[in-house]
């Protein structure tokens, strides 16, 4: 019982931010359950949470006919707001690509209307939109003809900038998705790996500074790991831009992650629109039940970030990387952590990295150094999600993962207890 | 023996560069504004086919009356005009197949982030499709040599002269200088233009 009452010392990473008047806008039906979503934290949450603000794109009954008379996109109202991931998603042929590539005129609705700022999008020059819409694909779409330098280029120099306020722009754009300038500005596109590329195609959208950055199913065509880290590296991002972007995908474990709000759409029309936990707690409909995984308890995993649960940061069992194994002995026996079996001490650099861990048994010499018994330690990123979590405690059998932040600083310790706790709470709410 | 026999390369040159200089001036902007638009394209193209079908001996022989009205029915302008129709087909079907197979996600990118249609067309679709049109260039060219041979016989000079007069002759010599100055020149104008493509290539930032 120590442990438990030991947590009381835990802090809580991020605060929730108050869920409740986003989702007041919602139909009534899910603010019940959609009281308990927050929005990311690190979102323009001002913003959002002004009522009064205009959403930055809002369709207006709009609908899409093909000469052929097939219609794609029927009588489509929703808004998009400042600083939120709101994802399109649904089966091919719902009409969620031809919905982004309306929104910047790529395809031209036959009726209804759509606002951009408060203003109707077809009274713009379609090349003046887009350029300050951000625009990225799944093919990717590189200029294979241009270095990584001009690629990124191209969006600010067709906006007039040029010298070396240009030069910035591309070197910031390219430092913000983890390719430094030094190293990858010369290279041509077909130098990088599918993953290297599609962060040059990120940095293309976002060198313009765009309001909104439109995506197309961006990281589709990458494998799963890579897919993965890019999508934690456009969550980042986005949280520290605060930028809006429309995101259509297929993959509802994409969609829980990365969306804010999640459109579902069915043969051209919205069937719900809501933030991952309405949908799944409040589906509208069979089709997004079945759609969403509503009858997989684990579902409501995949979109819940681990920063959402208290970690346990104080009385960690933690040495730094010159310390010796007296050391280690002093943090097992006074640390609060529930072993699942061998204790074990985390081992930090002196600037708060996570190094690895060292088992306590691993040497009898209290004047031993910790260093060459240094072992790897599987961690998660804050902005990971309890489904991953959740995998590495059940596959690796542990009861305790390192959370780490986005400059791989260590924050704390989610643990098992703690996820219990956090899960049992959100069964209780709803 | 030197003179005649550099004159005559001379009159083959010129009938070949300006005829696909000229030719180039025409496929090239033609082939871009009919890749938009297959149907026209077929069309297009299949009349070029057609023309090429024209064995250039009688090509000659249907330009012969025509050009007679303007007092050209020999000589120079007949096989430059000629040439220019034989040189269409291959620049044509090049230009239309290079801007068309541009990856479409790389244009489909291009329009999203705000380039304009001309744009697009002269800083990515010309510069990725480059090296197809310049293979139809160089197939247009060798090519030419080879029918400009045959110009001899409508009085436009050129190396054909070995080869019709030996004919006449019965000169197995001239027959075979001819063939042989017509054959080298084709390969060592396709390996020129081949090293002016890379160049060019280059200079795009392909290298």
């Amino acid at each position: 019982m120590t442990a438990v009452e030991k947590t009381t010392g835990e802090i809580r990473i991020v605060e929730r931010t108050d869920a409740a008047e986003v989702v007041s806008e919602e139909r009534p039906a899910l603010s019940s359950s959609g009281a308990d979503v927050a929005p990311v934290p690190g979102h323009d949450g001002g913003k959002v949470r002004d009522g009064e603000e205009t959403p930055l794109i809002r369709f207006v009954g709009v609908e899409k006919r093909y000469d052929n008379g097939v219609v794609a996109v029927r009588n489509l109202d929703l808004e998009v707001r400042r600083g939120e991931i709101l994802v399109l998603i649904g089966p091919s042929g719902c009409g969620k690509t031809t919905t982004l590539r309306m929104t910047n005129r790529l395809v031209e609705p036959t009726e209804g209307t759509i606002l951009f700022d408060g203003e109707d999008i077809s009274g713009f020059d379609p090349e003046e939109l887009r350029r300050r819409m951000g625009y990225v694909i799944q093919g990717i779409g590189l200029f294979p003809h241009m270095s990584v330098f001009e690629n990124v280029a191209v969006v600010p120099r067709l906006k007039g900038m040029k010298g070396a306020p240009l030069r910035d722009t591309v070197e910031r754009s390219l430092a913000l998705v983890g390719l430094p300038a030094e190293e990858y500005a010369r290279k041509w596109p077909r130098e990088l790996s599918g993953g290297q590329q599609q962060r040059v195609g990120v940095a293309r959208a976002l060198a313009g500074d765009p309001e909104v950055i439109l995506m197309d199913e961006p990281f589709g065509s990458l494998d799963p790991l890579t897919r993965e880290s890019l999508q934690d590296e456009l969550l980042k991002l986005q949280q520290a831009l605060g930028k809006t972007v429309l995101f259509v995908t297929h993959d509802i474990a994409e969609a829980m992650k990365m969306g804010n709000r999640i459109a579902v759409l069915r043969a051209g029309e919205l069937v719900q629109v809501g933030d991952p936990l309405s949908l799944l707690t409040a589906p509208a409909d069979s089709f997004v039940h079945d759609f969403v995984g509503a009858s997989n308890p684990l579902s409501k995993f995949a979109f819940m970030k681990v920063e959402r649960v208290r970690l346990l940061t104080q009385g960690l069992p933690t040495v730094r990387i010159g310390e010796t194994f007296a050391e280690v002995r002093k943090a097992v026996t006074s640390t609060s952590l529930i072993f699942a079996r061998n204790p074990f001490a985390y081992v930090l650099d002196y600037a708060g990295r996570l190094l690895g861990f060292v088992d306590a048994g691993a040497s009898r010499d209290p004047s031993m150094r910790v260093g060459p018994f240094l072992r790897r330690a599987t961690s998660v990123s804050r902005n990971a999600t309890i489904h991953d979590a959740l995998l590495i405690m059940v596959t690796l059998g542990i009861l305790n993962v390192p959370v780490l932040g986005e400059d791989g600083s260590f924050l704390g310790v989610l643990t098992f207890r703690n996820l219990n706790s956090y899960i049992w709470e959100q069964g209780e709410a709803s | 023996m030197t003179q005649p026999f550099l004159t005559a390369l001379w009159q083959h040159l010129v009938i070949v560069c300006t005829a696909v200089g000229i030719a180039t001036c025409i496929a090239v902007p033609l082939g871009i504004v009919v890749s938009g638009h297959p149907r026209v394209a077929g069309a297009i193209l299949f009349v070029d086919g057609v023309v090429m079908t024209i064995p250039s001996v009688a090509l000659y022989g249907l330009l012969m009356p025509v050009l007679a009205l303007v007092g050209k029915g020999i000589g120079t302008v007949p096989a430059v005009i000629a040439m220019i129709l034989y040189s269409q087909l291959p620049m044509l079907r090049n230009t239309v197949a290079g801007i068309r197979n541009v990856d479409r996600s790389v244009i489909d990118a291009a329009r999203g982030i705000g380039m304009g249609k001309w744009r697009i067309l002269a800083t990515v679709s010309l510069p990725l499709a480059f090296p197809v049109i310049m293979a139809g260039i160089r197939s247009s060219f060798v090519m030419g040599v080879g029918v400009t041979a045959i110009a001899a016989y409508i009085g436009a000079g050129g190396l054909g002269m070995y080869i019709m007069l030996g004919i006449a002759n019965s000169n197995r010599d001239l027959i075979v200088t001819g063939a042989l100055a017509t054959t080298s020149l084709a390969l060592l104008a396709d390996l020129l233009l081949g090293r002016l493509q890379r160049v060019l290539e280059r200079r795009m930032g392909k290298g």
